[in-house]
């Protein structure tokens, strides 16, 4: 009888989470699969898809043959790497200057960056600043808009505040200036939040599509998610990627979305063992305060 | 005294160069675009800049305040947040709770690994896959009619906006959400667990007298801290899920910036309303975190 009771208790969680399991993983396999099938038997197929329907690889083919794709997926390449490279630098500056507690004014200078995360700079004139600064249009638009992440730095500044004084102290000693103490000390003690923060700040600048549609307006310069976004949500597929003929439009077009999809997925699915180790640990990093 | 303030300055005149970058990126990119909210009180044109722009006070916020764009968007918003709410803040509670009672590891791990991945993926992905879903010939169609319903577009649909919003919103969020309680439950003692054994506890009335107790400061707390983003939406999903024929019910206060400010091009009207909307919203995170620090000494700040 009580077996019976623990048995029950355990198989319905059991069961209830690999329904869970399987709501959240089945898009990414449907996503999948649908790109290596054939366009008009995946239009004409209904209900649960479970492995590709006359496996082609002609929507790869396409995407790789695609000007305005591959374009996006390198400018989102060179987003996240200039982009995540600056807001490292600014980040480790600041946080490295704002631990150090004998520094005048450092309480205020935390204030005047946590005042950003609360009242918002509002759009607008976020929209107008770009224009006057002659950013728009230009991918720089995106990477400066967030050169920094107040939340990434609160993290940071925390996280540098634990390291040991004794370790500066030494070096102070070596004869050795802030810049060197940052570089060769604080950053190698602190692996684990700068891994974190690394791939923070990539999958937000990998991810973000809101700011590039606002401040580019010519499709050459957009970022693999704004690409995505116009086939696959706005369906504006023939007029953006011109090169679809008539005869197959509709069959191809289907599984390029898909295609493109997995691709801009792609990078994501590869980091994926790091993101969740490191991003799990900041999440923890976040809870605690300095 | 002061001297010793000044010589402490110069003394550390490397720490301020290295926080040059800090203060140019926020007074650039934060404090001017705040500053810049002065047009909304302009009837504001970009030929002729702030300086040049007559003032006209509040009109623009009282245009907005007397339309009847005001109050479906204000609605929209409420409506939308408060059922995430409802249904996203439980989620990840009850995943974690349901997380902790599994004793094999592996599948534990897997459906952690599992629910985690959406928060990774793109925005424009999730909507995408989404929309593919809910077309005409797409999968939730097709349940549709193995229930004996009609095909129709559900995102097209004013009626269904809200739960779509909702059930994409929790799909994407959930698992991550969880993590934070995961750890919260990690931390309980497993002697009260045997004390309840001992008292004769199943495992369901352990869940109730010992789980959820424990990790009653922790939901107090952040329950407490997402109030504070009440008026806050997210507004970038709408503007991927919403078409025209759903704005009755998916147009909120962001998605109504964004559209008569950068489409319309109604600049100063518009950075009236987001003014309004920051005003709003910085106001309600304070008095959430005001709340927090008085109920269990957490704050943001």
């Amino acid at each position: 009888m009580k077996l019976n009771k623990v048995l029950s208790f355990d198989t319905a969680n059991y069961l209830m989470l690999a329904i869970i399991g399987l709501i959240t993983a089945y898009p990414f396999y449907y996503m999948i699969v649908a790109s290596f099938s054939e366009g008009n038997s995946l239009l004409s197929h209904q209900g649960v898809l479970v492995r590709p329907i006359n496996f082609t690889l002609v929507a790869y083919e396409r995407v790789a043959q695609n000007p305005r794709i591959v374009r996006g997926f390198l400018n989102s390449i060179y987003l996240v790497v200039t982009g995540v490279g600056l807001n490292m630098t600014i980040t480790s500056l600041s946080a490295y200057a704002l631990s150090r507690r004998h520094l005048v004014g450092r309480s205020l200078f935390l204030m005047f960056a946590v005042f950003t995360m609360i009242f918002d700079r509002g759009l607008i004139p976020l929209f107008l600043l770009i224009r006057n600064l002659g950013l728009y249009g230009s991918l720089w638009s995106v990477i400066l808009t967030f050169a920094v992440n107040t939340y990434n730095l609160l993290i940071m500044v925390t996280f540098f505040r634990n390291v040991p004084e004794s370790l500066e102290e030494s070096a102070i000693i070596d004869g050795a200036g802030h810049f060197r103490i940052l570089w060769s000390i604080f950053l190698p003690v602190s692996k684990a939040v700068v891994a974190t923060l690394i791939l923070f700040y990539a999958v937000g600048r990998w991810n973000g599509f809101f700011y590039a549609m606002i401040f580019l307006p010519n499709p050459a310069s957009w970022p693999i998610s704004l690409v995505l976004r116009e086939i696959i949500i706005a369906e504006r597929m023939s007029e953006f990627l011109g090169g679809v003929d008539v005869g197959d439009q509709g069959s191809v077009s289907e599984t390029i979305k898909y295609a493109t999809a997995v691709i801009t997925t792609l990078p994501i699915l590869l980091l994926y063992p790091y993101l969740q180790k490191y991003f799990a640990r900041g999440v923890m990093l976040g809870s605690i305060k300095g | 005294m002061k001297s010793k303030r000044v010589k402490r300055i110069i003394n550390d005149r490397v720490l301020y160069l290295m926080l040059v970058p800090f203060f140019v990126y926020f007074i650039v990119f934060h404090y001017i675009p705040l500053a810049g909210n002065v047009i909304a009180f302009q009837r504001f044109t970009p030929a002729r800049g702030i300086s040049e722009s007559p003032w006209v006070g509040f009109m623009y916020f009282q245009q907005f305040l007397t339309s009847t764009y005001f109050w479906r968007v204000l609605r929209n918003t409420v409506v939308i947040s408060l059922s995430t709410l409802i249904v996203g803040f439980p989620a990840p509670i009850i995943l974690a709770l349901m997380l902790n009672e599994v004793r094999v590891n592996w599948y534990k791990r897997t459906i952690q690994s599992i629910t985690y991945l959406p928060h990774f993926v793109s925005l424009v992905v999730a909507v995408g896959l989404l929309v593919q879903f809910s077309s005409m010939r797409g999968l939730f169609n097709d349940i549709i009619v193995m229930f004996g319903g009609q095909r129709i577009p559900l995102l097209q649909q004013a009626s269904l906006f809200v739960p779509m919003y909702v059930g994409a919103e929790v799909w994407q969020t959930v698992g991550w959400g969880s993590i934070i309680y995961l750890s919260a439950l990690s931390t309980i003692d497993p002697s009260l667990y045997e004390a309840a054994q001992i008292d004769g506890a199943n495992r369901w009335q352990q869940m109730w007298a010992v789980t959820i107790p424990s990790i009653l400061p922790t939901i107090t707390v952040l329950f407490i801290l997402r109030t504070g983003t009440l008026l806050t939406v997210g507004h970038e999903r709408i503007i991927l899920m919403y078409n025209p024929l759903t704005y009755e019910t998916a147009d909120v206060i962001m998605t109504f910036v964004y559209r008569r400010g950068l489409i319309d091009l109604n600049f100063s009207f518009s950075a009236a309303v987001g003014l309004l909307n920051s005003v709003v919203n910085a106001a309600i995170i304070f008095g959430a975190n005001a709340i927090s620090r008085r109920v269990s000494d957490t704050s943001l700040w």
